[in-house]
């Protein structure tokens, strides 16, 4: 009966230990993934008509099974697969004239096979718990009935940081603004060439 | 007699005065605006508005250092795109009396929304004729393409 309290105690004390600390080894002997990636793509163009260029944009990403994430009225948020990607960016341009395009890539592979691991890890302890509570008194039982609820807590809380990494590299983003993001943009500089300096959007409308 | 003389001496000045505004009215510009613009007749500048805000208006400055249409066209979009404007684009055309004149169109962020700076360069000896025009990005689109043929008219004077 020690040696069956005592190893209790070890585990609970291990999985606080691991709880706590939220470490979770990957299990040897597993494969290289392939490279999970979050594609990211900003584009600022400048349309006559805003209404008519969104509701193509629409199409043409319904068209690249894609679907609309956010619509505004100077914005949309497009999620399409990312092989999509690089043939529907081109289309989106051709409504209006580019200001501005920027791409990002994220490599997702190391954070999402570490909440994998811990995934697996956390629910090996899980088990190893439930197999305690047959056999233990009133006050272990409580005992462990607390550690497997902050480990049901944690496990949540791993599910849902990996289910949003792998939507990250399932569905490529682009962000499409109709209007200047940077609205501060203009700054003065003085030009050696003076009247260059009375060339000025506000001194214009000011003056006329 | 020195009353008379004095007479004659205001009269003379009055007369010069008198010719020396005419002379500072300035010079004269004409073009052929598109039907949408309405000049302001009794303005000593040359401009003119749409109903919708559009504004267009003319103006010189000393062409110094003398340089050439090509200089001043580089010089100004390097200026502005140094300061936040984004170039639209450029054209150079020559207006029906042979005058060569380069336009360069330009957007920037202004207030709540986007907007478009036209800026039409003539040079003429020691002048530079700069007609500039300016709206929002979808309303100078409706009279940009009749902006751009009224601008082959424009003549900016000797």
């Amino acid at each position: 009966m020690n040696i069956r309290r005592h190893s209790v105690v070890a585990v609970l004390g291990v999985a606080s230990l691991l709880v706590l600390v939220g470490f979770a080894p990957a299990a040897s002997g597993e494969e290289a993934t392939k490279r999970q990636t979050a594609l990211t793509a900003r584009m600022t163009i400048k349309v006559a008509h805003p209404d008519k260029a969104r509701a193509a944009i629409l199409q043409e990403t319904k068209a690249a099974r894609g679907f609309p994430a956010l619509i505004s009225g100077a914005h949309v948020r497009l999620k399409v697969p990312p092989e999509a990607l690089n043939a529907l960016l081109p289309k989106i341009a051709a409504h209006g004239l580019v200001l501005d395009k920027a791409m990002e890539r994220v490599d997702l592979t190391q954070t999402i096979s570490q909440l994998e691991a811990q995934l697996r890890s956390k629910t090996e302890i899980l088990e190893r718990l439930r197999g305690f509570l047959a056999d233990s008194n009133v006050t272990a039982t409580l005992a462990i009935e607390q550690q497997m609820n902050t480990l049901v807590g944690e496990l949540e809380r791993v599910k849902g940081e990996l289910r949003v990494q792998r939507e990250r590299s399932q569905w490529a983003v682009i962000d499409v603004s109709f209007n200047f993001e940077k609205r501060d943009r203009i700054i003065y500089v003085e030009s050696p060439f003076g009247w260059l300096n009375t060339i000025d959007l506000r001194r214009f409308l000011w003056q006329f | 007699m020195a009353i008379l003389m004095t007479r004659l001496v205001l009269a003379s000045c009055a007369a010069a005065l008198v010719a020396s505004t005419s002379v500072a009215c300035g010079p004269t510009y004409t073009m052929t605006p598109p039907n949408t613009f309405k000049r302001f007749e009794k303005a000593r500048d040359f401009k003119l508005m749409t109903a919708d805000g559009v504004a267009l208006k003319a103006r010189e400055v000393e062409n110094y250092p003398r340089a050439d249409l090509p200089f001043w066209v580089d010089a100004l979009r390097r200026h502005l795109e140094a300061r936040g404007y984004v170039t639209k684009g450029s054209t150079c055309f020559k207006t029906l009396k042979r005058v060569d004149g380069c336009t360069l169109d330009f957007l920037l962020p202004h207030g709540a929304e986007d907007w478009v700076m036209s800026e039409t360069l003539f040079i003429i000896g020691k002048r530079i004729v700069i007609v500039e025009a300016a709206g929002p990005f979808d309303r100078f689109a409706r009279i940009e393409a009749d902006l751009k043929q009224s601008l082959t008219t424009f003549d900016p004077g000797d």
